[in-house]
């Protein structure tokens, strides 16, 4: 099976199956635009090799996945935030290696990978009060109290209360 | 550093994680900072869904009801539209409860119908949902007039910019509450038990013809339609009587509305549409297909000739025997074979799974499929296979159920007599039952196999209903003479009493068996049928385990996948015998 090498942002040199790193669309589609396979590393600014490791970690565990069926239930506005269980261990990282994968993901045209980044984050996120929001993921309130109040008025029909 | 804040940077992965959040979640995401907030404020206000009871327009944004409401239009009355976010709003959702009486009270409608007409408010998405007893023409205009508010913006609109999704039980009415032209999405799903009707149609009860023209007429104003769908609520074999060549201009036009269809690309017949031979052809455009309900063996057999062009995506759905009102109680599901289908370009197909006892459809439907169909991804064969396993085992439960119930009478014979012969003689014990009954249920009877005794006993229940008429007035009349006889003896001062009325009945009616004899009689057979009713009883409740169902499904899911086959009659003796060992090991165990 041919290999193809890639660069990470700080300059590691990774060895990868040809048919794995094409999971990321934007190799995929680069790969075809060059016609072969390429003998130089293919770089990839934007990603460290840290965060490229754990990509490609995720791509070999899926490979084989079927395509993502097309369009199913596309009419139906159900989102499940229900994640497999090697994919779940697979992001019990700290907060941010997920943003990382999630921006890794994202650049690199991984659909499923970044829908499972997402996904954990909106679990994350799930059943929360805004205080216990922020301090899941250190923000600051950073609103005076009459635009807490007036923020509040404006949107709270949104409330399950 | 990458965190959640950061993300503010690249909203475009903030608008995906909030996609997998209810609006309380966005709510509460929205208040933690500055750098969050006009994501997710935005994301709030795209989709304004009043579906507080969850018809599923929009799960997990639906506004909550009563509270949720009169925030809402609070929002709207102290701050104004011009400082919310409604200039973001892209979808809109009116479900049910918008349209119910309590919730009317609270007059939002009239405040979104204002939004319309001023253009503050302007989805390019419409998603509604109303039942038919809540939207009536004659009803007071107040109820409608969101709706009134939403034809008249639409009016305004090209259909690239305007779409309505329309889920509801009527047909009538529709001209006057949505602008046509705009409805990309129709699901109807009328009722049609008698008196219901008239809630759904302009025409009264019992006018098939004129709902036809209707539902054709209407269609052919829907000239933007990608999606229909047909349903019925509740569903009675008895107003099928009609023949479908009594309506059959009705059914042309019908068929021509939708051959004119443009845009149609996916067509869901989930109940046969007015009558269940009518197979109507779809339009050329339609990509996905879906067909379900009681349909007939003519309306099967057109559509194994007919080729589909065009259609990729077909789903059938097994019959929902649950609604029907009547259910035959044997349907007959074994001899119905297409043993061949003139579509070939399908790439997906799924069988709805065959649940019940009374599902019904063509026993080769996925084989037949599956050799036409080449660019059937693999999923499908494993999924037909399993189909076929549910097919063959449910088919193979109603015979044991039918065995257990046409046998019965021979066993009750038998005890009957034993109980005759001797009055002391003790109820037969579970092991003796079990011999009797299941070396009937695997041996068949002495004489005569299984559909003779199913005629038989037809046959006999026919003669047992005239005799119990004709015995009935025969004795009706004897007892109506000796009331006559009586008035005049009693009037003449003769001292008579209740016994003798009875013995002079009996007398009269003399011809007929002694009433001495006849009551042994009936009470040794009811004592017989209490016993094998109770066993049988035992019996069923062991046929209807779904433990013993799904390692069936699964073992013959795994022999058709791998190319095998099986007889119904070898499995249903090879769950008979699977019966008779536990029921032996329980009596073991006793």
């Amino acid at each position: 099976m041919s290999q193809i090498t890639l660069l990470s942002s700080d300059n590691v040199e990774m060895k990868v199956d040809k048919e794995v790193a094409e999971r990321s669309i934007l190799i995929k589609n680069m790969l075809e635009d060059v016609g072969e396979t390429p003998d130089q590393a293919i770089p990839i600014p934007n990603v460290n090799e840290g965060v490229l490791r754990k990509v490609i970690e995720w791509c070999e565990h899926h490979r084989n996945d079927p395509p993502p069926p097309a369009d199913e239930d596309s009419d139906s506005r159900k989102k499940s935030t229900d994640i497999e269980e090697w994919d779940q261990k697979f992001m019990q990282v700290d907060q941010e290696m997920l943003f990382e994968i999630i921006l890794a993901a994202n650049y690199l045209d991984i659909k499923p990978l970044l829908d499972v980044g997402c996904k954990t984050v909106a679990n994350m996120i799930k059943g929360k009060s805004p205080e216990e929001i922020r301090k899941t993921f250190n923000i600051q309130n950073d609103f005076t109290p009459e635009e807490e109040d007036q923020i509040r008025r404006e949107n709270e029909w949104a409330e399950d209360r | 550093m990458a965190s959640l804040v950061g993300l503010s940077q690249a909203p475009e992965i903030l608008y995906l994680i909030l996609q997998y959040l209810r609006n309380n979640d966005i709510f509460s995401l929205l208040q933690t900072c500055k750098s969050l907030y006009p994501a997710c404020h935005r994301e709030l206000w795209s989709a304004l869904v009043f579906d507080g009871l969850e018809s599923g327009i929009y799960p997990g944004r639906g506004i909550k009801l009563d509270q949720g409401y009169l925030k809402f239009q609070d929002a709207i009355d102290t701050m104004g539209a011009d400082g919310l976010g409604f200039k973001y709003t892209w979808f809109l959702g009116l479900g049910p409860a918008m349209f119910e009486f309590r919730f009317r009270k609270l007059e939002l409608g009239r405040r979104l119908s204002d939004l319309f007409a001023s253009g503050k408010l302007a989805p390019r998405v419409a998603d509604v949902r109303f039942h038919c007893w809540d939207v009536l023409s004659e009803v007071k205009p107040e109820v409608v007039q969101v709706l009134h508010g939403l034809k008249k913006y639409s009016e305004t609109k090209a259909p690239e910019d305007f779409s309505v999704s329309l889920r509801t039980e009527i047909v009538r009415s529709l001209p006057h509450l949505f602008d046509l032209e705009k409805i990309t999405k129709y699901e109807v799903a009328v009722y049609y038990p008698q008196g219901s009707r008239k809630k759904c149609w302009s025409t009264e009860d019992g006018s098939t013809g004129g709902h036809i023209s209707e539902l054709g007429s209407l269609l052919t104003r829907m000239i933007n339609l990608k999606h229909f769908s047909w349903d019925m609520k509740v569903r009675i074999h008895r107003r099928n009587k009609f023949k479908q060549s009594d309506f059959l201009t009705e059914f042309e036009e019908l068929q021509a509305a939708f051959t004119n269809m443009q845009r149609l690309e996916s067509l869901a017949l989930l109940d046969y549409l007015f009558h269940p031979s009518f197979f109507l052809i779809p339009p050329s455009t339609v990509k996905k297909l879906e067909y379900g309900g009681y349909l007939s063996r003519l309306w099967w057999r057109r559509f194994a000739e007919y080729p589909f062009p065009g259609v990729e995506d077909m789903h059938i759905r097994a019959m929902e025997s649950s609604k029907l009102v009547q259910i035959p109680r044997f349907p007959n599901l074994d001899d119905l074979f297409l043993e061949d289908v003139a579509i070939t370009r399908l790439k997906n197909f799924t069988l709805g799974i065959c649940q019940g006892t009374n599902s019904y459809r063509p026993v080769d439907l996925g084989e037949c499929i599956l050799r036409k169909n080449t660019g059937l991804r693999q999923r499908v064969s494993t999924a037909i296979a399993k189909d076929q396993a549910h097919l063959l085992i449910n088919r193979a439960q109603l015979r044991i159920l039918q065995k257990i119930e046409n046998y019965k009478p021979i066993i009750v014979n038998d005890y009957t007599s034993q109980f005759m012969e001797d009055g002391t003689k003790e109820d037969p014990t579970s092991s003796q039952l079990t011999q009797d009954y299941l070396r009937i249920l695997i041996h068949g009877p002495e004489t005569g196999d299984l559909e003779s005794w199913k005629d038989g006993g037809e046959q006999a229940m026919d003669f047992a209903q005239y005799s119990q008429i004709e015995l009935h007035s025969g004795l009706y009349k004897c007892i109506d003479l000796v009331q006559r006889e009586y008035t005049s003896r009693l009037a003449n001062g003769e001292n008579l009493d209740q016994n003798s009325f009875t013995r002079a009945c009996v007398q009269m009616f003399s011809k007929w068996p002694n009433w001495e004899g006849v009551h042994s009689l009936t009470s040794a057979r009811a004592r017989a049928e209490t016993v094998v009713e109770g066993y049988a009883r035992r019996l069923i409740a062991n046929v209807s385990r779904t433990k013993d169902k799904s390692e069936l499904v699964e073992k013959y899911t795994e022999r058709f996948f791998e190319g095998g086959g099986a007889e119904v009659e070898s499995v249903t003796d090879e769950w008979v015998q699977k019966i008779v060992k536990r029921i032996e090991e329980e009596e073991e165990a006793k």
